[in-house]
C-alpha cells in the first residue's frame, strides 16, 4: 500500500525533479560509466578499423574507408583459412573429449564415500585453475617431454616412449588432455553443485522401484544434470572460434605450429611478430565474433527445439 | 536398532570411483612433485639421473640464481603492484555501480545496467584495444593491466542480485537515524555481502596474479615485467639452449632446475593459500549458478 502510493507520487514528479533526487545513483555509477565508456565501448567503436586503412597520422577515428577488403583478404589468405578449419577443428574436439570430463568428475564425486577425503580432493583437482597456462605448460612440457617423467615410466613399464610435443598426429590430442588436466575439477564445480540440488527422494523412490546404482545414475543424476549441461553446452559452442589463445600459444612449438594454428595465434603472430596491419587483424578478430554469435544464437535455437530448453531456462508449464 | 548411522557396505561402484578420482589426483599432484624436486636438485645429481621421485640432493643455488641474476625481484613488485591497485580499483568499481543499480527506481536506471550488459557479450577486442592504449600512452605502464583486466559485468549482476536481497529495513532505519547513501553503502551494505566481497576480492587478485596475455602484448620494458613474463622469458631462453646443440650438457641442466625454480616462485602465493581459501573460490561459482 505504501509503496504503491510511493510510486505513484514518484510517476507524478517532473522528471528534472526525479533526476535530482538520485543525483546520489548517479554519483555512485559515474565511476563505472567513465571506466566502460573508455575501456569498452571505445574499443567497441574502434572495430569499425576493420572497414578502413590504418593510418598512424590519422588514427582509427579518421583513417580511410575500404569497405569489406580486409574481409575478402581474408578467405584468400591460405594461413588464414587454415587457421580457421584449426580452430573450429580444436573445438569441436573440445566438445568431444573436454566436455564431458567434468560431468564424470561431478558424478564419480556423487558416488564417492568420505567427505573429508571429497574435500581434499576437490582441493587437489581445482588447483590448476588458479595457475596460468604459463606454469601449467611449463610444468607438463618437462613430465611430457622426450627425458621428462611420463617417457621414463613408460619406458621402465617396457613400452616405448612417446613423443608427445612433437608428434604432430597426436599433438592436439595433448591439447586436450592438458586443458582437461587444468580446467576439468574446477568445471566440474558447477555440476557437483546442481547436483546437490536433486531431491534425494527421487534416490530412494528409485532404489525402492530396484534400480540399481548404474541404473539411477542414469534416470536420476543424469537428468538432474539436464538443465546445466545443456546451458554449459550452448555456451561452449558460442565460443566455438576462440579455441583457447592461452593455452595453445603457451605450449605450441615450432615442429607442430601448423596443428594447431588458431584465428587468435594467426592474429597474434601477424600482427606483434611482424608488420602489422591493424586493420585486418581487427577485421579478423570482427570475422571471429560475428561468427561466434551466430552458432550462439544456432545453439540455443536447436537445443530450444531439441530439448524444449535453450540459455534462458526451460519454457514454462512443462 | 540404531537409525541412521548404518554403515552401508561398500559396492564395487564406491571403490570403482574412488580409484578413477584417486588417480586423476595423483596425474594432477605428480608433476607438481616432480617439478618442486628437480627446483632443489643440484647440477651433478640431475645428470646422473634427471628423473628422481625422491630427493637425492638439496641444494638452493637455483633459486639464488633466479633472485639474484634474473632480478625477480622487479617482477614480484610490478606484480604486486597491478595485484594490489587492480583488486582495489575492479572492487570499487563493481560495487558502486552494483550497488547503484540496486537503488529504487529512478530515471535511467535500466539504461545502465543495458549499459553494463553490452560489454558482457560484445568487446571491442585485441587490435582496437591496444590502439586505444597506446593513445593513452599507457604501453609499459602496469595501469594498462589494472585497467584492461578485472572489471566483470557478470561479478557486478551478482552483486547487484546479492544486494538487492537484503532487508531494506535496515538502510531505512539508517537514513531515518540520519545516514547519509556513502555512510549506508560502507557501513552496512557491504558488512552484510562481505562473503561475496571477499570471494570476487580473490578472484581479482589470482586473475591480476595470473594475467600474461597483455602484459606480454603491453609490458615490453624490463623495468615493468611483471613475473609472469619473466617466467615466460626463462622458459623460452631455456628452451632455446635445449635445442642449441652447441650449448653444453651443463648449461642445459642448469636451466633445467633454474626454470623449476621461476615456476615455484611464481606460483608460491597461490599454493600457499589455496587449501585454505579453496571454499571461497568454490563459493564464486555457486553463486553465480544459483543466478543463472
Amino acid at each position: 500500500m505504501n509503496a504503491c502510493s510511493q510510486l505513484r507520487t514518484a510517476k507524478k514528479m517532473p522528471l528534472l525533479q526525479r533526476i535530482w533526487k538520485a543525483r546520489m545513483a548517479y554519483l555512485f555509477l559515474l565511476p563505472g560509466i567513465i571506466y566502460l565508456f573508455i575501456f569498452k565501448y571505445i574499443p567497441i567503436g574502434g572495430l569499425t578499423l576493420a572497414f578502413r586503412n590504418f593510418n598512424a597520422r590519422l588514427g582509427i577515428w579518421h583513417s580511410p574507408w575500404v569497405g569489406l577488403t580486409h574481409f575478402q583478404r581474408l578467405f584468400i589468405t591460405p594461413r588464414a583459412i587454415d587457421a580457421i578449419f584449426n580452430t573450429l577443428q580444436i573445438s569441436l574436439g573440445r566438445l568431444i573429449f573436454e566436455f564431458p570430463i567434468p560431468i564424470i568428475i561431478a558424478i564419480l564425486f556423487n558416488e564417492m564415500r568420505g567427505a573429508r577425503i571429497k574435500k581434499i580432493y576437490q582441493t587437489a583437482l581445482t588447483f590448476p585453475h588458479f595457475l596460468s597456462w604459463i606454469i601449467v605448460a611449463t610444468i607438463l612440457q618437462d613430465f611430457f617431454g622426450t627425458y621428462g617423467v611420463a617417457n621414463y615410466l613408460l619406458r621402465s613399464l617396457g613400452l616405448e616412449g612417446v613423443d608427445f610435443l612433437t608428434n604432430r598426429s597426436t599433438f592436439r590430442a595433448f591439447v586436450f588432455f592438458t586443458a582437461d588436466w587444468k580446467e576439468a575439477g574446477w568445471s566440474s564445480i558447477i555440476f557437483i553443485a546442481s547436483l546437490s540440488g536433486i531431491n534425494s527422494e527421487l534416490y530412494e523412490a528409485a532404489a525402492i522401484d530396484g534400480a540399481g546404482r548404474l541404473r539411477r545414475i542414469w534416470h536420476v543424476t543424469l537428468p538432474g544434470l539436464r538443465a546445466t549441461i545443456i546451458t554449459m553446452l550452448i555456451m561452449k559452442v558460442g565460443q566455438s572460434m576462440n579455441a583457447g589463445f592461452e593455452q595453445i600459444f603457451s605450449i605450441r612449438n615450432p615442429v607442430v605450429l601448423n596443428v594447431v594454428d588458431i584465428i587468435d595465434t594467426y592474429v597474434y603472430d601477424i600482427t606483434f611478430r611482424a608488420t602489422p596491419n591493424y586493420a585486418f587483424s581487427t577485421a579478423v578478430g570482427l570475422f571471429k565474433s560475428v561468427v561466434n554469435c551466430i552458432l550462439l544464437v544456432v545453439a540455443n535455437f536447436s537445443t530450444k527445439i531439441l530439448f524444449g530448453q535453450g540459455l534462458f531456462g526451460e519454457k514454462k508449464g512443462a | 536398532m540404531k537409525i541412521g548411522k548404518k554403515r552401508k557396505p561398500f559396492e564395487a561402484l564406491d571403490i570403482v570411483s574412488f580409484i578413477i578420482l584417486t588417480l586423476m589426483v595423483i596425474i594432477i599432484i605428480f608433476p607438481f612433485y616432480t617439478s618442486v624436486l628437480v627446483s632443489f636438485t643440484t647440477n651433478i645429481s640431475y645428470v646422473r639421473k634427471p628423473v628422481q621421485f625422491f630427493p637425492e640432493s638439496f641444494t638452493l643455488e637455483n633459486y639464488s640464481y633466479v633472485i639474484d641474476r634474473m632480478n625477480i625481484f622487479t617482477g614480484y613488485k610490478n606484480t604486486l603492484t597491478i595485484v594490489i591497485i587492480g583488486t582495489a580499483l575492479t572492487m570499487f568499481i563493481s560495487l558502486t555501480y552494483s550497488y547503484a543499480l540496486a537503488m529504487r527506481d529512478y530515471p535511467g536506471k535500466k539504461f545502465f545496467f543495458i549499459l553494463l550488459l553490452i560489454t558482457m557479450y560484445f568487446g571491442g577486442g585485441l587490435i582496437p584495444t591496444y590502439l586505444l592504449l597506446r593513445d593513452l600512452k599507457l604501453i609499459n605502464n602496469v595501469l594498462a593491466i589494472v585497467f584492461i583486466c578485472g572489471v566483470s559485468p557478470f561479478n557486478i549482476i551478482i552483486m547487484k542480485n546479492g544486494i538487492e536481497a537484503l532487508p531494506e529495513s535496515l538502510d531505512e532505519a539508517a537514513r531515518v537515524a540520519g545516514a547519509n547513501e556513502w555512510q549506508i553503502f560502507t557501513k552496512i551494505t557491504i558488512p552484510l555481502i562481505k562473503p561475496i566481497v571477499v570471494t570476487f576480492s580473490l578472484f581479482a587478485a589470482v586473475g591480476y596474479w595470473n594475467e600474461w596475455y597483455w602484459s606480454m602484448i603491453t609490458l615490453t620494458k624490463t623495468s615493468v615485467k611483471t613475473l609472469q613474463i619473466m617466467l615466460r622469458a626463462i622458459v623460452d631462453s631455456t628452451d632455446a639452449l635445449e635445442m642449441d646443440i652447441s650449448a653444453s650438457d651443463f648449461t642445459e641442466v642448469f636451466n633445467q632446475g633454474m626454470k623449476m625454480a621461476a615456476v615455484v616462485l611464481t606460483m608460491l602465493p597461490i599454493m600457499v593459500v589455496y587449501p585454505f581459501l579453496q571454499k571461497h573460490f568454490a563459493a564464486g561459482i555457486l553463486v553465480g549458478a544459483v543466478k543463472m
